[in-house]
């Protein structure tokens, strides 16, 4: 009999594990690998079972679909390897894996699927390395993975969905909600206002959280950003102003608030970098200012065998997500000769015409955003941009005032980028201050990706060196 | 800071488990991240950044590395990614 082929997908959040769910009964030997310590990924945000189910996970109908996902592909046999890094991929199907021991474990799959997700992107401002200064990503970790408030009072600041999504459940848990210090005007501009009317669902939610955050007490301030941090060593106050019409503060508009803890948030940035160091083509996403893994319609990249799905492949939700994944199983299945042309075209028309809708409603919101101009150039010489070396927004204006305008140039001649998150933090934040200067010829470019993509410990390479029977 | 109060939910099976932070035992329950154990005990600045600033954790799911402590001996662990087990010993602020 023939060995059954092997799939290898990277990450176990809704993408993901649709397309496993796909892959799983169609004589397959499905493998995920995921960074998590429990399967289901920033949508699901599962707690460790031993904590049991808490009051503040999610309960809509992707979070359902999601949970039955876990159960159905468990019981089908898939192997799921949670808190285990894939550091490297070749377009061959390689794959180089460290995994939950910490041990280097190397895979060969006749497909690969990339669903590595999206990870936070902020606007930096003075203090916003503080102790107490949190993503808000983070704010909903503590909560909904390990039952934990960050603090008794907080203070969100930012843009996008996700900083008022985030304070609406850190209220329902108990949490004291001080402000939403929010960018967008209260009232869009009148086009985008009716686009967004297309998506009446979503707009709902977002005024419940927006009302329920009023009810429980919370300032919400829209057209307003963050201006400083303050505190000795730990976060004790934060200092906001009003934005004009460019995202300047307008003179005299500054306000300070008491908090122990401030969340900020500013959208999302695609986790590129396994894709991009196996050589897949990337392409550049205008709306969220970002670079993404080029996929076709099926979700096949650039290589043959390599496919992406979900936001890595284009900033957009989870809903999003979850569809593409199922697109990539389906592709796989046909790829590999485990379904016919025919059903896959009948499955493939619905879940196209999904995927475009969702695709619209995430342009929007990457749109609505973006940051205006004024806060990133207003941004102060001694704040910190690359968090892991220290690197100050002087040095790094004083390299582009000198004409170097690449993120890898800069990189080179002031370490920003260069520490151990390997750019993750900082790249996107110097993509947009590159981004803002005249006679570019065309969309900045990443930082470049190498193997391994993230740090892993000296000792997993050399157990695989003794093993393999290579002498020190 | 004391752990906050109403946070956990009754139908919760909670195990406690032993930990230390430099020393002194902290209260931590079987399942939760060793950030949360630390945030919940009221632990912020976590490390020294290279200019000497003070630093806690971050992001919150493993991108940042701001949130680097020694667990049981061995550096630069990111305590937002590393569970709690029963006789952990963690370090913070080490110079």
């Amino acid at each position: 009999m023939k060995p059954k082929p092997k799939v290898v997908v990277v990450g176990a959040g809704l993408s993901g594990l649709a397309a496993a769910g796909v892959l799983c009964g169609r004589g397959c030997d499905v493998v995920i690998v995921d960074e998590g310590l429990q399967p289901g990924g920033q949508y699901l945000k599962r707690p460790d079972p031993g904590l049991g189910r808490l009051p503040w996970n999610p309960r809509d109908s992707l979070s359902s679909l999601g949970l039955s996902l876990i159960e159905q592909i468990a019981r089908q046999g898939v192997q799921c390897m949670s808190g285990a890094q894939v550091v490297g991929a070749d377009g061959e199907g390689n794959l180089w894996v460290e995994n939950g021991e910490r041990r280097l474990v190397e895979m060969k799959a006749e497909a690969v699927l990339f669903a590595t997700g999206a990870r936070e992107r902020f606007i930096p401002f003075d203090g916003w390395t503080l102790p107490g200064v949190i993503s808000t990503g983070a704010a909903q970790l503590l909560l909904k993975t390990c039952g934990v408030l960050p603090a008794k009072r907080m203070v969100f600041a930012g843009c996008g969905p996700l900083p008022l999504t985030a304070a609406a459940e850190t209220s329902a848990a108990g949490c004291r909600i001080r402000a939403l210090i929010y960018q967008a005007p209260l009232f869009p501009a009148a086009k985008v206002f009716f686009q967004l009317a297309t998506h009446p669902t979503k707009m709902v939610e977002a005024w419940k959280s927006m009302l329920r955050l009023v009810a429980a007490g919370a300032i919400i301030r829209p057209g307003t950003a963050m201006i400083e941090a303050r505190g000795k060593d730990v976060l004790e106050h934060v200092v906001y102003g009003s934005l004009d019409q460019e995202g300047n503060v307008i003179p005299g508009s500054e306000k300070v608030i008491r908090t122990d803890c401030l969340a900020i948030g500013h959208g999302f940035a695609a986790n590129i970098e396994l894709p991009q160091a196996a050589g897949c083509r990337l392409s550049f996403d205008r709306d969220a200012r970002g670079w993404i893994v080029d996929v076709d319609e099926c979700m096949r990249t650039s290589l043959p065998g390599l496919y992406a799905s979900g936001e890595i492949t284009g900033v957009a939700g989870a809903r999003k997500s979850f569809i593409e994944g199922k697109i990539a199983g389906h592709s796989i299945a046909l790829d590999l000769g485990l379904q016919g042309g025919v059903e896959y075209r009948r499955r493939l028309r619905d879940l196209k015409r999904t995927r475009e809708k969702e695709l619209r409603f995430g342009k929007l919101i990457n749109r609505i955003s973006a940051p205006p101009v004024g806060l990133l150039h207003n941004i102060h010489d001694d704040t910190v941009i690359c968090r892991c070396e220290d690197v100050t927004m002087g040095t790094i204006r004083s390299r582009m005032v000198d004409g170097m305008l690449t993120p890898g140039g800069i990189k080179r001649m002031t370490r920003c980028g260069m520490g151990l998150c390997q750019g993750r933090t900082c790249g996107p934040i110097l993509h947009d201050l590159i981004s803002l200067q005249a006679d570019l010829t065309g969309p900045v470019p990443p930082f470049s990706a190498r193997i391994p993509v993230k740090p892993m410990a000296l000792s997993s390479l050399l157990d695989r060196a003794e093993s393999s029977g290579i002498k020190g | 800071m004391k752990r906050l109060e109403n946070l956990r939910s009754t139908e919760m099976g909670i195990l406690r488990v032993s930990i230390t932070v430099n020393g002194e035992p902290i209260e931590a329950f079987a399942g939760e991240t060793v950030y949360a154990a630390l945030s919940a005990a009221g632990f912020k600045g976590l490390r020294e950044s290279k200019t000497g600033e003070s630093r806690g954790a971050f992001c919150g799911m493993g991108v940042c590395y701001e949130c680097l402590v020694t667990i049981d001996g061995k550096p630069q662990q990111r305590a937002c990614i590393t569970p709690v087990r029963d006789g952990m010993e963690i370090l913070i602020n080490e110079t």
